[in-house]
């Protein structure tokens, strides 16, 4: 199933999707699919900090794993190419679009969802999301949380311009952009 | 301070009854239309229940639980209508729990969100009931404490007797309160006495929302169930032309893949019922990649539609017949047909002072087009559903604005009564109006 033309489709949206995380870029090769069957195959997952299991086509977005597979809703599907990112994880501690990264890229790795950010919902953006009450619908939101978190891992005081460019691949139908931009200059002074 | 008349149609606008375990339910219509009348009316029965679409529960323990029967999209009224209530009960708010009602046609009326109406609709009967309640409460304390009404008051949940210094939270007065005849009018606050209306208050699920919890349609869960997606025509104005679904089917974890009509040929269409695409193609499978990958194997072909005439319900029972022209809808034809309408001749809805004088004497005149193109009511979660059907009832947990309108399509699409349909109202990753349409 892992045809040449969808592998292509695949890279371009990832390239896009990292064009604004220039440290991401460096490691992106090794995120690269191996497998090319179309076969179910057994892969270990660390996810949360717990060891998953899970049998699927090698194919398989983690979003998918983790919503249908794991049982784990938080990470949350809009568009499924990368381009509005609620779908967010941690990949090694990078934001990574889960809906564009295979399983098999993704193996013995380190996987953060929003469920695994803190145990308590007490991560520093988590509560700068609560001050500012930044959520309307909300779907968005995990995705921005995650991408927010990543952000201030890398750059733990960011500019305007850090914050926009960094948090420009997530996008919020409701409109909150002022919120989250407040929200993550609280949670990088905490 | 305003009176209002707790009456409506002439039925009481509230229902009291005791909770099991102690405490009291009060029960009223959260957009009833509260005007006043002169016949005060029968005695309330049972059947009254009917039109109550809003619940305080006040527990022995004094949880106070709002129930709120709207869908929820993001315009936080699932925070903003329990506040008018907590406003005029006189409760901490941070201690008021917000619960989704059920949707339920036989109990509740007008669960519907949209038109910017919750808060105007809902103003004056949430104030009532929190007004209502808290009238209730005050009376069962007075009867209590030997003392006259006027002498107790209240404030964050607790009911005080100054004289007597005596004090009871409204937990420990709300069974006595239940035993209260539901006042026939009410005063209501004076607006200056506001302490949390007009207060910016946080999103009562904002917390669920920060950690992730499943609570949209699309993360709805049962045990069993299969996942189908829809393979859509690629632009408006197209329909089925012919499918095969020979390599699809053979995909793994493929269960079924069929075409099917949205709604009947014959069927007069009500004002949310999309018209867009009847004819469609469903994939159905064991996980959503598996489906994913199929519903790209298939091969589909569409084509353009004819001009159309239909029949369609509009408001206030009026049919009138629509025309939908032919051919592929573009953003080109669309601004074609702007350019067109505008050199034809406008009737003045409004005309405010003597513009044509105010151009003539301008001493400079700015002229520019500006255009937009369609811009798509998209919801950030995909449109989803859940849906459990068989020849007895049909099941649903779906993310809709208008779950009225479609029990109503849906009850005429499967030949089910309206009362053996269950729609269970989950968040909804945003509406902007899409959600209205079936």
């Amino acid at each position: 199933m892992w045809t040449g033309e969808k592998h292509l489709k695949t890279v371009n949206f990832c390239l896009i999707d990292v064009s604004n995380q220039p440290k991401e870029r460096a490691n992106f090769e090794r995120f690269l699919p191996q497998k090319q069957n179309d076969v179910m195959a057994k892969f270990n997952l660390k996810i949360n900090g717990k060891t998953r299991q899970v049998d699927v086509d090698p194919d398989t977005p983690m979003l998918w794993v983790l919503r249908d597979h794991l049982d784990l809703q938080g990470t949350k599907y809009g568009c499924g190419i990368a381009a509005c990112g609620a779908c967010t994880v941690h990949l090694n501690g990078m934001a990574m679009r889960s809906c564009v990264l295979p399983v098999s890229a993704a193996e013995n790795q380190e996987i953060t969802t929003i469920e695994g950010l803190s145990e308590n919902g007490d991560h520093p953006v988590q509560k700068a999301w609560l001050e500012h009450d930044v959520a309307q619908c909300g779907y968005c939101q995990a995705g921005q949380i995650m991408s927010a978190a990543a952000l201030l891992k890398n750059i733990p005081n960011p500019s305007d311009e850090d914050i926009e460019a960094y948090m420009s691949g997530n996008i919020c139908r409701c409109g909150t952009y002022t919120r989250i931009k407040a929200a993550v200059k609280t949670a990088a002074n905490s | 301070m305003s009176i209002i008349k707790t009456t409506y149609n002439r039925r009481s606008f509230l229902k009291v009854t005791t909770l099991s375990g102690g405490g009291m339910m009060l029960g009223f219509n959260w957009f009833a239309n509260l005007v006043p009348v002169e016949k005060s009316g029968k005695a309330v029965d049972t059947k009254d229940w009917v039109d109550l679409n809003g619940f305080i529960k006040i527990t022995g323990t004094g949880e106070v639980t709002i129930f709120s029967p709207n869908p929820e999209f993001g315009q936080n009224l699932m925070t903003s209508m329990p506040m008018i209530v907590a406003e005029e009960l006189d409760v901490d708010w941070k201690s008021v729990l917000v619960e989704q009602a059920r949707f339920n046609t036989a109990v509740y009326t007008r669960q519907f969100t949209g038109g910017s109406q919750s808060i105007r609709q809902g103003w004056q009967a949430l104030r009532t009931a929190g007004a209502s309640a808290r009238h209730m409460l005050v009376q069962a304390a007075a009867q209590t404490w030997q003392v006259p009404a006027e002498e107790i008051s209240t404030e964050n949940g607790v009911l005080s007797h100054k004289t007597s210094g005596k004090s009871v939270t409204y937990g420990e007065m709300a069974s006595a309160a239940a035993q209260i005849p539901v006042p026939k009018e009410i005063k209501l606050k004076d607006t200056k006495d506001f302490k949390i209306v007009g207060t910016p208050r946080k999103n009562v699920e904002g917390a669920k929302i920060v950690t992730g919890k499943p609570m949209f349609g699309m993360d709805y869960r049962r045990e069993g169930m299969l996942i189908a997606m829809i393979a859509h025509p690629p632009a408006f104005g197209m329909k089925l032309k012919s499918c095969d679904a020979t390599a699809a089917k053979a995909m793994p974890g493929i269960r079924d893949v069929f075409t099917f009509q949205v709604l009947k040929e014959d069927y007069v269409k009500e004002i949310f019922d999309t018209r867009t695409f009847n004819d469609l193609v469903a994939i159905v499978g064991n996980s959503t990649w598996e489906v994913m990958n199929a519903k790209k194997a298939m091969q589909i072909e569409w084509e353009p539609i004819a001009d159309t005439k239909e029949m369609q319900n509009f408001w206030g029972g009026q049919k009138r017949e629509v025309f939908i022209p032919g051919g592929l809808e573009s953003s080109s034809a669309h601004v074609r047909k702007m350019a067109e309408t505008a050199v034809t001749s406008a009737k003045t809805v409004r005309k405010d002072g003597d513009p044509e004088a105010a151009f003539k004497n301008a001493a400079k005149i700015i002229e520019r087009t500006y255009s937009a193109p369609f811009l798509a009511h998209n919801c950030m979660e995909p449109m989803n559903c859940f849906a459990h059907v068989t020849a007895e009832k049909a099941e649903l947990a779906a993310p809709v604005q208008a779950p009225e309108f479609v029990e109503k399509t849906l009850s005429a699409r499967l030949g089910l009564p309206i009362d053996k349909i269950d729609i269970h109202l989950t968040r909804m990753g945003g509406g902007f109006g899409r959600r209205a349409y079936g």
